[in-house]
């Protein structure tokens, strides 16, 4: 070998910087973190109230109270949203329901004028949609109530919103909860519209009784809900 | 003048370089990701104001109606989505229905949401209102009318049993008594009235009872197309046929016609002869069998190498004497319906296989229904207001009715239509009509039977129908449709409303005496045989006489046959093409006296040799789908012979179009697709279907077990390949229609298709054995498009479905190319995307529409399951077998098709699959497939068996 005097020195001067050391390390690690983050920040987004709407308060066309009619009223769910047991919807009231008894009380408020204007003009109310379900999911309502599923398991404490928001993300993690054990979430079908729903007994052994009760058997196979 | 780009490229380079284009690329990428995390936009929700007690929003409500073909009514059941129609079902109680559908029935909704429908009254082309065209009729010209009796005003009106019709007419008769009323039918009834009352004394319509015949002959008559009585003799032929016993005599059927039709492939023996020479037939025939039952028969007809069929065929009518029965079809000329006649006297068929009754239709068989009366009248400027309500005369009568021509000599032409068509180009008034979807009204079943017309849905449009037309014309006071048949049937209209139509009303049966003297002036009048080139005209099995052309439905569903799509074509026998030079996709011209036409040709299997037979209906010159598809015969009918004309050349042009077909292969190739054994070779050999339904050794998974299993069973010998099943679940399904293009590129869409397979093999005179088998989605216990798929979005239920889950897939097409059935249909483009604002109202709610580049196949209808099951639990009451029926089941005249639950060993389907019969296609390969196929069998005449 023919070393000359000029080894020692390109030996001295290292091709890279002594903190380089310190970012590669930094880059290394970051790039792993993000590889990994990025896809949990993604995953953790779309479950989040900001990607699913959750927690958010809807305006709608009529200031419509659920407080008001739920609790001082004690109007129960299905007096309004009657097709509930029967439909795959649960139904929103025609006007002429609401005006059944505001024809007689609060006929003057202001807050019920789009109601009266929907009433004598004949045009409906545009509600604005709280919950909402993918194209390709068919929900049914009727099933859900006659296998003992409470208002209040998908769409919370509705007696004590304003302006009623989504209580939960409604996605297929949500609903696989309960259809894959049912037990821990049925109550007696006749307790399907109580809000603040406690067991009488603990829930393992009324949710057991009302599973073998009712014979339920949620599908979870892909069909039962996309078709 | 600029210089043009030195590089020629499409986009300057200064814009789009490589490296650039890479990075749009990456940020196109990364946006289309982005897209996903959107939410998706709120949407309203709007309740009524005031409901209807009857609607719940979210379930279906079904209305009992009543579709009608040639003026007859079938009874049909609407489905309604909130006031929508979605989908036409049979009614089980209608006569002519039995709860079953043609093709013509499913595609009706289509008609309905047309986006070619006319929607505004024109006044000589420009937009104007009912109103106008009201003062237009007002007092003065009702008056005017008046004074002259009602010369001049001359009606044309499609042909129609309506009893409320009758009345309309009957009322605008006595006011103007001159008044010219003509019915326009372009199916053949004309000619078997003629005949009746050539020997009978009275126009009459036969009513065949083909379950209760053993030998049945049709001369020229298609028993399961478009006749309005159709749905009701294929349940009838099926009953039969499902019945049958080893070694047991079913029901033998004879075909003798032209081209191949549904009822010849069902036929145990068909002979294809000319359409003109089955008169020759028939004669022939009818010697026969007058000698042998002992009558002075007629002279014997020449037959030549027909003879040996024709009196095999004799010999076996006059054995089952009592049980046999001739139909002569409505094209054939007066003359062979009255020989058909004489057979069916000879072989005592009347009171036992058929019955006449008077025509529900009115006036029937008189000269309402001849046109030349009109004609003649056109021509002596006898008309002044020509009135067309609901026809297409233009289009479709004969080029030397010259009906363009004629119709202008008159000087009010008033147009009522779905459409602005070839009869409306120049009329003063145009007037858009009402869909039967939007209508009152009432019908006639071909067997007598009243039903009525209700509306699904107010008009869409600003449309009337012909009846509010012709009760203004009367001068009757502004009464709405319901009105008008509630002064027509009183009270007896809710209850006839909640059924659908009124008990009681068939038409009494007649026994007439025939007269043989009407029948020896038949016989001199039977057309002798030539050795000529002769044209066959019939009406399209899809698109009848181009009413349905306007359907893309209707057009994408492949004829039954020739498996054609999208048009029609010039179909000769091989022999004939040969001697012509004549392949498949040749362009020729038919050609007859300086009249011809240009289109492709096809060399049909099961044609007769010596004619050339074309489908009417196409080559409309309206209509944005209708237009330009096929080619139109008018040129070559004439008044005189509209079905069959004589010496026409075929001439190929060198020119080559291809005939877009969905099925190219007409051979199983020994694949034993379809199993077809005669009765005694399977009294010989009980267990023949077991053969072929081997459970090859496998390491996958055991078959499922539960309580519920969800299974089909196909029974060939039932099915006579009238392909409404195909339609009934496109309906249902949202399948997409992709067009003529892309059917060309086996890019058609439709989930259920019934393949058509010739026997092999092909002798080169005799008539192939024709097969038909429905193939969807065999939901195979072990299904090979499970395990290939990379996302799972192919996955199996517990109760024994193949699931395809859209939202999925990502169309790596793994799946359909693992399939050995060839089931799986592949989304390429985005067909939904482009549907107008009204075709997206015919869309079935319950199922989703798919997107590009999603799988799809069929699902065993899932969603009627699901409902069905969750409406049990929901009643707490267990499902029962028939709860569950597919589109396709439901929708069969047949009978053929059977769904249930393979677990419950009591129900139609597991019996189905216990049968002797019952094999699995492909059974070799190992799927164990969940839908299962029954045997055919035939009961051929031991004399003609070679």
């Amino acid at each position: 070998m023919t070393d000359d005097d000029s080894a020692p020195k390109s030996a001295s001067r290292a091709p890279f910087p002594r903190w380089s050391n310190q970012a590669t390390k930094l880059g290394l690690w970051s790039g792993l973190a993000l590889l990994v983050g990025a896809p949990a920040f993604l995953m953790a987004w779309v479950r989040s109230p900001l990607a699913t709407g959750q927690y958010e308060r809807v305006d709608q066309p009529v200031q419509f109270d659920h407080r008001h009619h739920v609790r001082d009223d004690g109007i129960e769910c299905r007096y309004c949203h009657y097709d509930v047991a029967r439909s795959r919807t649960a139904g929103m009231p025609e006007t002429e329901l609401c005006m059944g008894c505001h024809a007689q009380v609060w006929t003057e408020s202001p807050l019920l004028e789009p109601v009266r204007r929907s009433f004598y003009e004949k045009t409906p109310i545009h509600w604005k949609r709280v919950n909402l379900l993918p194209d390709f999911v068919y929900f049914d309502h009727s099933i859900h109530i006659a296998k003992g599923v409470g208002c209040e398991s998908c769409h919370g404490r509705v007696d004590l919103m304003g302006n009623v928001y989504a209580a939960t993300t409604m996605q297929m993690g949500f609903c696989l909860d309960c259809h894959r054990d049912p037990k821990s979430y049925v109550r007696p079908p006749e307790d399907v519209t109580v809000m603040g729903y406690t067991p009488s007994e603990p829930q393992a052994v009324v949710g057991a009784r009302v599973v073998k009760s009712l014979s339920i058997a949620p599908p979870l196979h892909c069909s039962g809900c996309h078709r | 003048m600029n210089e043009p780009s030195a590089t020629n490229d499409i986009v300057p380079a200064s814009l789009l370089t490589r490296r650039r284009f890479v990075e749009w690329l990456g940020v196109g990428i990364a946006a289309l990701g982005a897209n996903a995390c959107t939410k998706p936009p709120r949407d309203d929700i709007v309740p009524y104001v005031h409901r209807p007690p009857e609607v719940t929003p979210g379930v279906t409500l079904h209305y009992a109606t009543t579709a009608t073909r040639d003026g007859y009514g079938i009874g049909v059941l609407g489905t309604t989505h909130e006031g929508r129609p979605t989908k036409l079902e049979g009614h089980p109680a209608h006569p002519a229905s039995l709860g079953a559908t043609g093709m013509r029935e499913q595609a009706a909704l289509f008609g309905l949401y047309d986006p070619d429908r006319a929607r505004t009254v024109l006044a000589d082309g420009r937009p104007s209102t009912w109103d106008a065209f009201t003062v237009a009729l007002g007092d003065s010209t009702k008056a005017a009318w008046k004074q002259r009796r009602g010369a001049g005003l001359a009606l044309v009106l499609p042909p129609s049993g309506s009893p409320l019709r009758a009345s309309l007419v009957t009322r605008l008769r006595e006011q103007y008594p001159d008044i010219s009323v003509t019915y326009l039918s372009t199916s053949g009834a004309t000619q078997r009235w003629a005949a009746a009352r050539d020997v009978f004394g009275e126009a009459l319509d036969p009513q065949y009872r083909l379950g209760a015949a053993e030998v049945v002959v049709s001369l020229d008559a298609d028993l399961f197309g478009d006749h309005p009585m159709s749905l009701a003799w294929a349940r009838a032929f099926a009953e039969r046929r499902k019945s049958v016993r080893p070694g047991g005599l079913s029901q033998r059927l004879y075909a003798i016609e032209s081209a191949m039709t549904l009822t010849g492939a069902a036929a145990e023996h068909r002979l294809a002869v000319p359409a003109s020479a089955v008169g020759a037939v028939a004669a022939g025939l009818l010697h026969a069998v007058a000698a042998a039952t002992g009558h002075a028969g007629a002279a014997p007809i020449e037959l030549g190498a027909h003879r040996v069929f024709v009196e095999a065929m004799a010999r076996d009518l006059v054995r089952h004497q009592g049980r046999a029965l001739v139909v002569v079809g409505d094209r054939q000329p007066a003359a062979v319906h009255a020989l058909g006649y004489a057979l069916n006297t000879l072989l005592r068929s009347a009171g036992s296989t058929l019955d006449f009754t008077a025509p529900p239709l009115p006036d029937a068989g008189t000269d309402a229904y001849a046109l030349d009366g009109l004609l003649r009248a056109l021509d002596g400027d006898h008309v002044e207001t020509l009135m067309v309500l609901g026809p297409n005369p233009a289009y479709v009568l004969p080029a030397d009715a010259e009906w363009t021509r004629r119709a202008a000599r008159a000087r009010e032409r008033v147009h009522l239509s779905l459409h602005e068509n070839e009869t409306s180009d120049g009329a003063t008034w145009f007037l858009p009509a009402t869909h039967f979807l939007e209508h009152w009204g009432d019908a006639r079943a071909y067997d007598g039977m009243t039903s009525l017309v209700q509306p699904l849905v107010a008009p869409l449009y600003d449309g009337k129908s012909t009846d509010d037309v012709l009760a203004a014309l009367a001068g009757e006071p502004l009464q709405s449709g319901r009105e008008r048949l509630e002064r027509q049937y009183g009270t007896e209209l809710a209850e006839g409303l909640r059924h659908g139509l009124i008990a009681g009303t068939a038409s009494p049966s007649r026994t007439p005496e025939l007269d043989w003297n009407g029948v020896a002036r038949a016989l001199a009048g039977i057309e002798p045989v030539t050795d000529r080139l002769e044209l066959d005209v019939v009406l399209d099995a899809r698109v009848g006489d181009g009413d349905g052309a306007n359907d893309p439905w209707l057009q994408e569903l492949s004829e039954p046959l020739t498996k054609v799509v999208w048009g029609n074509a010039a179909l000769l026998g091989p022999r004939t093409a040969a001697k012509l030079d004549i392949r498949d996709d040749d362009v020729v011209i038919v050609e007859q006296g300086g009249r011809r036409m240009t289109l492709p040709a096809l060399v049909d299997p099961g044609h007769a040799e010596g004619a050339v037979t074309v489908w009417l209906g196409h080559g409309r010159r309206t209509g944005r789908v209708a237009s330009g598809v096929g080619v139109d015969a008018a040129p070559l009918r004439s008044l005189a012979a509209p079905w069959f004309v004589h010496d026409v050349t075929v001439k190929k042009t060198g020119a080559r179009e291809r005939v877009v077909r969905t099925q190219r292969e007409s051979r199983e190739h020994d694949r034993h697709l379809v199993l077809r054994k005669t009765v005694a070779e399977w009294a010989r050999e009980p267990s023949f279907a077991r053969e072929y339904d081997e459970d090859p050794v496998s390491i996958l998974p055991p078959r499922l077990a539960g309580d519920t299993q969800w299974a089909m069973a196909i029974d060939l010998s039932a099915c006579v390949g009238c392909s409404a099943c195909m339609l009934a679940c496109a309906v249902e399904n949202n399948v997409p229609v992709v067009g003529k293009a892309n059917v060309a590129l086996s890019r058609e869409m439709y989930w259920l298709r019934i393949d058509r397979y010739y026997a092999e093999p092909l002798g080169p005179s005799e008539s192939p054995k024709v097969s038909f088998q429905p193939m969807l989605c065999q939901h195979c216990e072990k299904a090979p498009c499970e395990y290939v798929c990379p996302v799972n979005a192919t996955v199996h239920s517990p109760d024994g479905l193949n699931e395809m889950v859209y939202n999925r897939c990502v169309g790596t097409r793994f799946c359909s190319n693992n399939c050995p059935y060839k089931v799986r249909r592949f989304n390429f483009f985005d067909y939904n995307q482009t549907l107008s604002e009204p075709e997206r109202m015919a869309k079935n709610p319950d199922v989703t529409v798919r997107a590009r580049g999603v799988m799809e196949k069929c699902t065993y209808c899932v969603q009627r399951i699901r409902r069905a099951e969750i409406d049990a639990e929901v009643a707490k009451r267990p499902l029962v077998d028939g709860d569950v029926t597919t589109a396709c089941e439901q929708a069969c005249p047949t009978g053929a098709i059977v769904f249930g639950n393979l677990a419950d060993h009591g129900s139609r389907v597991a019996r189905a699959h216990a049968d002797q019969r019952t094999y699995a296609a492909l059974g070799e390969v190992g799927t164990r497939p969940r839908t299962r196929y029954l045997a055919r069998i035939d009961d051929p005449n031991p004399e003609l068996e070679t």
